[in-house]
């Protein structure tokens, strides 16, 4: 009796789970569909009245028409951002001139709107992942007067949050908060390199200030990754310490000073090049091989040329596309393509066939 | 004791067994379910903060190879090749490497894309039959054709490898499409965690939606029978079992059809095998097997919001045909990493996700199958209970629904707009209609899988499917 007693409760719990999953599937459903169908009406609505705005016959109207789209943007951030991605396909739509009439109403629609303060709210009430979001969107719009609550959050427990707060102030170009963050972070190895080329590419102040603070405060890792970060900004103020640097017997060094030398292909920095050209890490090698293609000199070519030697498939990759883009003679082309080393025509072939028209 | 009465005693004991698995495997799957419904939320939430779309054109994101193997692919192949050229993603190649095809695959692709033959300087890091040739177009300078003779997908994949110039590959389907911002998801995982060396995303059945270039445009309930029981089973098997393992990094499979690798990881275990037809799971516990052994931090990642689109088998010819080659598949693989079973050297993979997948993916068809035939038998014969029967089957198909009911929940978690109310109510229909013949035939072709290893453990099927609606 037991047993069957158990079978009979399991079965009734069971069914009232079950129950209870349809009705919330259902719900959910439900308001699913409602969403759908309030956004795709009030897209339609906006797209209208954005057209009605752009075509206002005075300013009146054009004030009037503008107060309805507030009203109907309301203080939603869905509604904004909708409004925003109308704006942007009114914007692709349009001749021009009416761009800057479209770029007139947009600010007119910030005006009365006040986006700041919708996400400002977000920012105060929201959970982690609007609080994020909240701070991107925020830094993009200037708000300066948020910057100590995002200094704030880049020491919050959360991953994402302190790493958006960290990008907003990056927008926002503090380069002592963007530093002191980094030095948080520096020794959490699961953060690949890139996201520090992330900071570069956002930061909107001075990036050799950000390099100094960096170079001088974070370890040894940090460092390199830094340099590497700097190197597509080619900060001249930085070139003499990436010339020393490769002096250093350190290998990581080398490769991270090496690497921000190439962009710049100063001809000063060829007797360098030509030794990194010989190096025995290959990523030095082709580094060097890049930095020698900007210089494009007589020698610099036969040490390009020479890296279609290479053991390494990737330096003779680079040495093929860094020859291409230097004054190589179809002469020398020839002699490459019938000489005996089959693996450096290969490389040669390869990008002549996807860079020269046929 | 007569023989009689031995078989009695072992019918009765058996009956007993299967029924325990059962209600234990369920007891399982909704502790799976109960996990993935908080994983689902954090991760959906987590989109919001992540705001991927501010990656479209970031230059930090690491670029990607997408590998395309292509074994007679005539319908597909240009308008998935074209379909790609359209994703949001900053810096990729797409590889399609022809297998060998018999049909028009070859001439379609380099009429369409205006190809020419290159000598290319591949490099051979994985053993593959002989490339005959790759093509490269000036209109489309990010398409790599490479032509090689038929060696399989795996060794079609090896190919691809070769060929491939980016650290980050991904294996995809000719007949799948992957939505437009599902890369974008995808490798933001390798930037903000650099111990991942694999992602998967969801793969979710295509019939009876409207894809158009990666962008889902609408549904309506597919027209079989079959192609709306695979709904329900992608969405339990992806939503409920496959967020569970990734949150213990115990994922033994990412889907064949989409999954993002780090190509220094895929070459440091020596590339796919070519002699198995499993090669999605078996390169996965490979990596597994690899990593642990050489005691090196990793991360496999199964993210339900990067979504791919897959046309599911429309008959049961052809479902049969899967079905047995994934059983195939699991136990070749299973059988090749055996020393990870119950291995504390292999932490919580070794522990709990093998012998898991032995004891209840592998042997849990044979048992259930078993039981189809034996308990029904036992009761015509007196030995059961009529009402422990009754009991019995009512709790295994309510434990069932429950599963499969959840899943639908979670998936209007994840995917909010895919169904209207009246299409959600009537696939969540075919959750409870599953039990009643969908399960146990599945089973049944899962065994044959078992029973027919050795003959089909080389032979790929080949599925009848139709071109994506446009």
């Amino acid at each position: 009796m037991k047993y069957e007693l158990w079978g009979v409760a399991g079965i009734i719990f069971c069914i009232i789970v079950t129950v209870i999953e349809y009705i919330i599937h259902f719900r959910l459903a439900q308001r699913h569909e409602n969403e759908k169908n309030t956004t795709e009406y009030l897209e339609k609505q906006l797209t209208v009245l954005i057209e009605s705005t752009i075509y206002a016959p005075t300013d009146n109207a054009l004030d009037q028409q503008i107060c309805t789209l507030a009203e109907k943007i309301g203080g939603c951030a869905e509604s904004y951002e909708l409004a925003l991605e109308c704006f942007k396909r009114a914007k692709e739509n349009h001749k021009d001139d009416d761009i800057e009439q479209i770029d007139r109403i947009i600010a007119l629609v910030d005006e009365k709107v006040k986006p700041v303060e919708i996400y400002a709210e977000m920012l105060a009430n929201g959970d982690v992942y609007h609080k994020g979001y909240a701070c991107r969107r925020l830094a993009d719009m200037g708000a300066v007067q948020y910057k100590e609550t995002f200094v704030k959050l880049t020491e919050a427990a959360d991953r994402d949050l302190s790493y958006n707060a960290a990008m907003a102030l990056c927008t926002l170009g503090d380069a002592q908060s963007v530093c002191n963050y980094i030095k948080q972070i520096q020794g959490d190895k699961t953060y690949s390199a890139r996201m520090i080329n992330e900071f570069y590419d956002e930061f909107k102040g001075d990036r050799a200030e950000l390099s100094k603070l960096l170079l001088s405060d974070c370890n040894h890792y940090m460092k390199c990754t830094v340099i590497k970060a700097m190197a597509p900004f080619k900060l001249k103020e930085f070139k003499q310490m990436y010339q020393l640097g490769f002096t250093e017997n350190d290998k990581q060094l080398q490769i991270a000073c090496i690497k921000a030398l190439a962009p710049f292909g100063d001809p000063e920095d060829e007797q360098t090049f030509c030794i990194a050209a010989q190096n025995n890490d290959w990523v030095i090698r082709s580094a060097a091989l890049q930095g020698l293609a900007h210089i494009n000199s007589p020698s610099a070519l036969r040490v390009v040329k020479s890296g279609l030697y290479d053991k390494e498939w990737w330096v003779r990759q680079t040495a093929a596309k860094a020859l291409v883009s230097m004054n190589v003679s179809p002469k020398d082309i020839e002699e490459i393509l019938s000489g005996y080393d089959r693996f450096a025509a290969d490389a040669l072939k390869s990008v002549l066939y996807k860079e020269i028209e046929l | 004791m007569s023989f009689f009465t031995v078989v009695r005693h072992f019918i009765v004991i058996f009956n007993y067994f299967c029924m325990t698995f059962t209600i234990v495997l369920s007891i399982i799957y909704i502790i799976q379910l109960f996990v993935s419904f908080a994983r689902v939320r954090k991760d959906h939430n987590k989109q919001y903060s992540n705001d991927f779309k501010r990656y479209t054109e970031s230059e930090n994101l690491l670029p990607i190879s997408l590998i395309i193997p292509a074994y007679n692919e005539q319908e597909n192949i240009v308008q998935n090749v074209k379909s790609l050229m359209k994703i949001n993603y900053p810096h990729f190649e797409i590889i399609v490497v022809n297998d060998g095809s018999t049909d028009k695959t070859r001439q379609l692709i380099i009429d369409a894309f205006n190809m020419h033959p290159i000598e290319s300087s591949a490099r051979m890091i994985i053993q593959t039959k002989k490339v005959n040739g790759v093509y490269y177009s000036r209109n489309y300078p990010n398409l790599l054709f490479v032509d090689k003779e038929n060696g399989g997908k795996s060794d079609a994949l090896n190919a691809g490898i070769n060929a491939s110039s980016y650290p980050l590959f991904t294996c995809l389907d000719a007949d799948s499409r992957i939505e437009k911002d599902a890369l974008l998801k995808l490798s933001l995982d390798f930037i903000k965690d650099s111990r991942t060396v694999c992602a998967g995303g969801i793969v979710r059945i295509a019939n009876g939606s409207k894809i158009v270039d990666g962008e889902f445009k609408g549904f309506s309930v597919p027209e079989h029978l079959v192609e709306r029981f695979q709904i329900v089973e992608y969405y339990r098997s992806f939503l409920s079992g496959r967020v569970f393992w990734s949150a213990a990094n115990s994922i033994l499979i990412v889907s064949g059809a989409f999954g993002l690798f780090r190509k220094q990881t895929v070459i440091d275990v020596g590339g796919y095998k070519t002699d198995t037809i499993g090669e999605d799971m078996e390169i996965i516990v490979n990596i597994h097997h690899y990593m642990k052994k050489h005691k090196q931090k990793y991360r496999i990642i199964f993210n339900e919001e990067a979504v791919c689109w897959t046309q599911g088998p429309m008959s049961l010819h052809d479902l049969r045909s899967q079905r047995r080659r994934w059983q195939v598949g699991l136990m070749d693989t299973l059988i090749r990493h055996r020393t990870m079973f119950l291995n504390p050297r292999y932490g919580f993979v070794g522990l709990f996700s093998i012998p898991y997948n032995w004891i209840f993916e592998l042997f849990g068809a044979l048992i259930e199958t078993i039981g189809y035939f034996l308990i029904p038998f036992s009761l015509l014969m007196g030995e059961l209970n009529i009402f422990f029967f009754v009991t019995y089957f009512l709790l295994a198909v309510l434990l069932g629904v429950i599963l499969s009911e959840g899943s639908l929940v979670l998936e209007q978690l994840t995917h909010k707009t895919t169904m209207s109310v009246k299409q959600s109510i009537m696939i969540s229909l075919y959750s409870l209609l599953e039990n009643f013949g969908y399960r146990q035939l599945i089973s049944l072709f899962r065994v044959e899988g078992i029973i027919k290893y050795r003959k089909l453990r080389r032979s790929w099927g080949k599925i009848k499917r139709k071109e994506f609606e446009q």
